[in-house]
């Protein structure tokens, strides 16, 4: 008999830019958030898994919250840490070792651009020398190769944007809660050509955990257990187009992201037409179009006529990124997909209070997107 | 640099012997060898390229370097030595075409972070950069800055030819240089 897994407590520490408070504590409030949430106590945990990309290890954590003793294994992943620390505790329960476990992930960036590591990133010093290591390049590089190819206006991406920030406008964890029109998003700054200032998420801080256990377990916990039906992790293949890439190969691959997708609805045995809401990555405003498409919501180009009806706004017809998402969030890299998640799990529970999505939405996908080209994506079923 | 400090320090040297006069004379003459000499030195200041084995320099018609799997053809830039279209570990060294047809681009409008950036960073001084992929025919799209950063002149398919362009000037006054592609005129 397969194991399922429900997530009975989830916790937020709020994102943007939190003066005085590390990454790590941000981390730490979030996961004593997750355990009231779920009435258990940090002793309770058998075992976490944690990262963040520049705030330290996640598991020196414990002498804040308790030298319990319990298994902690670090999660470094790219943009994916949060996501592969939710996929760890996800498989670590399916596979019958522990019954209760928590995942974390938090940060804490500098301002601006993220400073690229090249050597980190296996890339020659010359790559970046010469200017051209900025992964924003590689977002209008894509987004300008797409609206050539299906036709998506300059309008459509400032929509995206205007949608995201009237959504953190009601989310009292963003960090961005100014609605902008779309005429101001078109109007800012200029930084990579078609993408404006106002169509970039910038790296923030924050931090969010989430307690999962065996769902037979679960009314232990809550009343209102939210059943992760898949988690899947995938990184490119051949001829896929990814940021901070000195050459792509003619032949060309849809991406670690088509392949995420798919692997995780026959997971879950469903099929994109059954998801109620989705967060998808939504780097810049160009990213959000075309992850729903590479996600398979929807045919590539078919998204213009969607964003110009209003379809994935809170109300509309497949609401995306009812959060804000990461234009309104920002990106601490570690918490990113985790943040997802959550808001996902409060949009099942009903408790997403002004911006809840009427209805009673029952499905709710997630999906995350990075460097090197690594794809996450959780499909939720209330 | 340090040529050009030992010929004009001498001359810095003043006697006390030496009249108000002649050494107001010895301090006009040595500014004026210290500028014929800048100039003469920025003419001939020497070109290095950002990095070695990357574009082959000094060249009237540089190429970039890249590889190429000896079991599948597929071609790499820059060089390296495992092929990840086939899996094979064999690869070896292959001069890539100069011309080709610009993928997708966009225009860097910000100053990008130094490091790793070696160009200028000033945001009172800094221009706009294009920066794009060039489809070279039968090889590989390789990501280069375009010397082109005005949207109304770049064209998705369009004609491009591979230049080299200043980048900066580093501690020994020498001109750093890196790869680019141009339009074909
Ligand atoms: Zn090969």
């Amino acid at each position: 008999m397969t194991i399922e897994v429900a997530i009975v407590g989830i916790g937020m520490h709020e994102f943007g830019r939190t003066e005085g408070v590390s990454g790590m504590d941000q981390g730490v409030i979030a996961v004593r958030r997750a355990l009231a949430d779920a009435g258990v106590s940090w002793e309770d945990m058998q075992f976490a898994f944690g990262g963040s990309l520049a705030a330290g290890a996640a598991d020196t954590m414990v002498s804040l919250l308790g030298l319990t003793g319990l298994q902690f294994i670090n999660v470094a992943n790219g943009c994916a840490t949060g996501g592969s620390a939710l996929f760890s505790v996800y498989n670590t329960i399916r596979s019958g070792v522990f019954d209760l476990g928590i995942a974390v992930g938090f940060d804490k960036h500098e301002r601006g651009a993220f400073r690229v590591n090249t050597k980190g990133a296996g890339l020659g010093d010359w790559y970046g020398a010469s200017g051209l290591a900025l992964t924003t390049q590689f977002f209008g590089m894509k987004i300008n190769r797409y609206m050539h190819e299906y036709g998506i206006t300059n309008s459509s991406l400032a929509k995206v944007s205007e949608k995201a920030f009237r959504n953190g406008s009601q989310n009292p964890m963003a960090w961005r809660r100014k609605p902008i029109s779309e005429q101001e998003v078109l109007d800012s700054l200029m930084l990579s050509y078609p993408l404006t200032q106002y169509m970039f998420c910038s790296p923030g801080e924050g931090g969010v955990a989430l307690i999962l256990c065996r769902a037979d377990k679960a009314h232990l916990y809550t009343k209102t257990p939210i059943y992760l039906k898949a988690a899947v992790v995938r990184s490119r293949r051949f001829g896929s187009f990814e940021v901070l890439a000195p050459s792509i190969a003619l032949q060309h691959n849809a991406g670690p992201t088509v392949d995420g997708a798919k692997a995780a609805f026959e997971m879950a045995g469903m099929g994109p037409k059954d998801i109620d809401i989705a967060q998808l990555q939504d780097t810049e405003s160009g990213a959000e179009i075309m992850h729903m498409a590479e996600n398979g919501f929807c045919e590539h180009g078919e998204q213009e006529f969607m964003i110009q009806a209003g379809e994935t706004e809170i109300g509309g017809k497949f609401p995306v990124n009812t959060d804000g998402g990461c234009l309104a969030n920002g990106e601490p890299i570690g918490a990113s997909g985790l943040r997802q998640v959550y808001e996902n799990v409060l949009q099942l529970r009903g408790q997403a209070g002004v911006r809840q999505v009427p209805n009673n939405p029952k499905t709710a996908y997630t999906h995350v997107y990075g460097a090197p080209g690594i794809a996450g994506v959780t499909i939720l079923q209330r | 640099m340090s040529n050009l400090v030992q010929i004009i320090a001498p001359l810095f040297r003043i006697d006390r012997r030496m009249s108000f006069w002649a050494t107001l004379a010895t301090i006009v003459v040595g500014v004026a060898l210290l500028t014929a000499n800048a100039l003469k030195w920025g003419q001939q200041m020497a070109q290095v390229p950002v990095t070695e084995g990357v574009f082959t320099w000094p060249s009237e018609t540089p190429q970039l370097i890249g590889a190429r799997c000896v079991a599948c053809d597929n071609h790499m830039f820059p060089g390296q030595s495992g092929c990840p279209r086939c899996t094979g570990d064999k690869t070896e060294e292959v001069l890539l075409g100069r011309r080709g047809t610009l993928w997708t681009w966009t225009i860097q409008g910000f100053p990008p972070k130094a490091p790793p950036y070696a160009g200028d960073v000033d945001v009172k001084t800094f221009q706009a950069f294009g920066v794009g992929y060039v489809e070279l025919p039968g090889q590989v799209k390789v990501e280069a800055r375009l010397t082109v950063a005005d949207p109304e002149k770049l064209k998705i398919g369009m004609e491009m030819e591979m230049v080299i362009i200043p980048l900066t000037t580093d501690a020994d006054g020498n001109e750093v240089v890196t790869f680019a592609f141009a339009p074909v005129a």
